[in-house]
């Protein structure tokens, strides 16, 4: 059945498939232009959810010490640790195969089929990563590829399996992702012995965790030479992205920041695309992920977590990818962060941004003189998204006004590098005359 | 003379929220030979491997307390990227002064979450780590008793290691929450304990504050001896 639902698909990803599970090497040619390889410790971070978790990319020498980390939708939270077994109840105890080879545990060897029942051996030298929905391993002497497995207890469920399949195929269905040389986006599906949907190829991208651009310091020590211009051209190009996936109706839930790879070119790059929000093909319902990120979720979903299960909006998506474009322009700072405060996504839900005049809150300390750089306009765009947008999801900016803002502010880095500064000495001066390109370009 | 550099200062340039750790170690006359050295060991390869993480060394805020004689705050609260990652290795000597280090302990987290919420720095939950061969022969209650509930509620992550058979296993019972109590390291397991330390500092850091609580840690039978819990 498995088969029959992919026939369709089977021609496009018999050329991939002859890629990857093919022997002669010395031919192959990737269906797209890249030249990203499965990164190591570069991607060291949480990958995002799954469904309901989301692991830290393992390298293979810490592999068994690396525990995961799970955010559940608020449905299904795990017991906090205040309950029986204080800490020791967030402990993995005893999990594991116990060595024997399982389909879809991460300790033994599987093998996978693709659509013509070519075989291929994945063992742990292959295995990179570990999430709570699967394994990503890469492929054997195809550095261009990596293949995820689906855990064993996902794919046993058979409504799990059923749905995990439907959202593949429409998924697999949608090119200008499939082609996109900085998504990791499915590619073709591969099977287990009875043939049924065990996992998907995708493509191998390479970067660095989004999470490494916060705090100057940390920002200039990784990236060398970088300033504020490298920072607004990675936002652009974030922004960018988000445009494409919203343009295919594709809307991403999770955005912790470690779901972003950043090139040294200023790409970004998606990685953990099978935790978006899918369209169905067939007009029904979108395919539904409930994982998120706590201090980037709206805050309509931070209070009513319910919503958390069904399909989001474009004006939740936007939010998020807000928050993210602030960090990057900001080095990382939280556009909810303000003295006194609580967690970021505590004050997101209680509202309290300090942005902007009357906001009734401070930003952290050492923060201003960062922040004055910011042209007026945009800053005004963020106080819409953030202030005006938090109670009004429809007041909300879109990525197309937020890109236009990222552009500006190239535009008056270029014309004064005083602002490129990622820790200014001292605050934008009153009388600085950048303000005229500021008005000039606001006009 | 300093030994680790103390820069205590916070860093308000760095967004990250922070995670305060604080290291109460046992220093006392029982501890020396293999155990020490071990311990010695051990902490270096946590500043090391915790400092070189791309998300706890940017959240992780340490402070270690030695108890002998007296309680001495060998590194008051800093920055782990700024903790010298070489330090002078600690020797075993005097008693067990564990009251006076608990009660130093909750005074400088109390202060330091102070700084946080003044200055607007988000943090996570406090790590508190109690490792001893022995028990307390100083006054001890007060101050346990504020540590311990802290623990119970949820509010510190408290974890209490026995190093060795002659720890004074139902004094620190008393000590620690009730749940899980305190957890016998394995021989000399110090570097299986520490790696895992640092891995569970990775994932919370890369958590954020309000989803920690689900936050999984790996499993603990690389250190602890589970026979008597």
């Amino acid at each position: 059945m498995s088969m029959l639902l992919f026939s369709g698909l089977a021609i496009a990803a018999g050329y991939i498939a002859s890629k990857v599970f093919g022997d002669d090497s010395s031919k192959t040619q990737s269906p797209t232009t890249y030249t990203y390889t499965p990164s190591g410790p570069s991607v060291t971070q949480p990958a995002g959810a799954g469904r309901k978790t989301t692991s830290p990319k393992r390298s293979r020498s810490r592999a068994k010490t690396t525990s995961a980390t799970t955010y559940a939708s608020p449905a299904s939270a795990a017991a906090p640790a205040t309950g029986g077994g204080g800490w020791m109840a967030q402990c993995d105890m005893g999990g594991g195969s116990g060595g024997t080879a399982v389909f879809g545990d991460s300790d033994g060897p599987v093998t996978v089929y693709d659509a013509e029942g070519i075989p291929l051996q994945l063992g742990i030298e292959q295995e990179f990563a570990s999430g709570g929905e699967g394994t990503v391993y890469s492929c054997p002497n195809k550095p261009k590829f990596v293949i995820k497995i689906y855990k064993r207890r996902i794919l046993e469920n058979t409504a799990k399996r059923d749905a995990l399949e439907r959202r593949l195929r429409d998924m697999l269905a949608i090119e200008p992702l499939r082609n996109n040389p900085d998504v990791a986006w499915p590619l073709m599906p591969v099977f287990d012995e009875n043939k049924r949907v065990a996992g998907f190829v995708m493509r191998a991208v390479k970067g660095t965790s989004m999470r490494a651009l916060q705090g100057s310091a940390q920002i200039k020590r990784l990236f060398l030479g970088w300033n504020r211009k490298d920072l607004a051209l990675v936002a652009k190009d974030f922004l960018d992205k988000m445009q494409l996936l919203a343009g295919n109706g594709v809307l991403v839930n999770d955005f912790n920041p470690a779901n972003f790879l950043v090139g040294k070119d200023h790409r970004v790059m998606l990685i953990d695309c099978d935790s978006y929000q899918i369209p169905s093909r067939d007009g029904g319902e979108p395919h539904v992920a409930t994982s998120y990120f706590a201090s980037h979720v709206a805050p309509e979903l931070l209070r009513n977590p319910e919503g958390l299960n069904r399909p989001r909006g474009p004006e939740q998506a936007r939010f998020g990818a807000a928050i993210i474009a602030f960090q990057l322009l900001m080095c990382g700072l939280h556009p909810y962060s303000h003295k006194n405060g609580g967690t970021p996504e505590g004050n997101l839900k209680a509202g309290k941004c300090p942005l902007g005049l009357k906001s009734g809150c401070m930003l952290p300390s050492g923060w201003y003189n960062l922040i004055s750089y910011l042209p007026f306009t945009m800053m005004e765009t963020f106080i819409r998204m953030f202030r005006d947008g938090h109670g009004n999801p429809a007041a909300r900016p879109t990525l197309a006004e937020l890109r236009k803002q990222v552009e500006k502010f190239l535009f008056v880095m270029e014309k004064d590098p005083v602002r490129r500064d990622l820790a200014p000495k001292s605050p934008k001066p009153k009388s600085d005359s950048s303000n005229w390109s500021e008005k000039n370009n606001a006009a | 003379m300093k030994n680790y550099n103390e820069t205590t200062a916070l860093d308000v340039s760095n967004p990250a929220p922070r995670c305060p750790v604080v290291l109460l170690l046992d220093v006392s006359g029982s501890m020396s030979g293999a155990p020490i050295d071990e311990l010695n060991q051990g902490v270096r390869q946590f500043l090391q491997e915790t400092a070189e993480d791309e998300a706890a060394g940017m959240s992780v805020e340490l402070e270690i307390v030695t108890f002998s004689d007296k309680a001495m705050r060998i590194v008051p609260f800093s920055p782990i990227a700024n903790v010298n990652r070489e330090p002078r290795p600690f020797y075993a000597n005097g008693m067990t002064a564990m009251g006076a280090a608990l009660r130093m302990a909750t005074q400088d987290l109390r202060q330091r979450r102070e700084l946080y919420r003044k200055t607007g720095v988000s943090s996570y939950r406090p790590w508190v780590i109690l490792m001893t061969d022995g028990g307390p022969n100083d006054d001890w209650e007060a101050a346990a008793r504020e540590m311990r509930e802290m623990g119970e509620r949820g509010r510190i992550q408290y974890i209490g290691v026995e190093i060795g058979h002659s720890a004074d296993h139902r004094t620190l019972c008393r000590i620690l929450p009730a749940q899980p109590g305190p957890v016998r390291l394995q021989g000399l397991r110090f570097k299986q304990f520490f790696r895992w330390l640092t891995d569970s500092l990775r994932s919370v850091s890369a958590s954020t504050p309000e989803q920690e609580n689900s936050v999984r840690f790996g499993d603990i039978r690389s250190w602890a001896d589970l026979a008597n819990l």
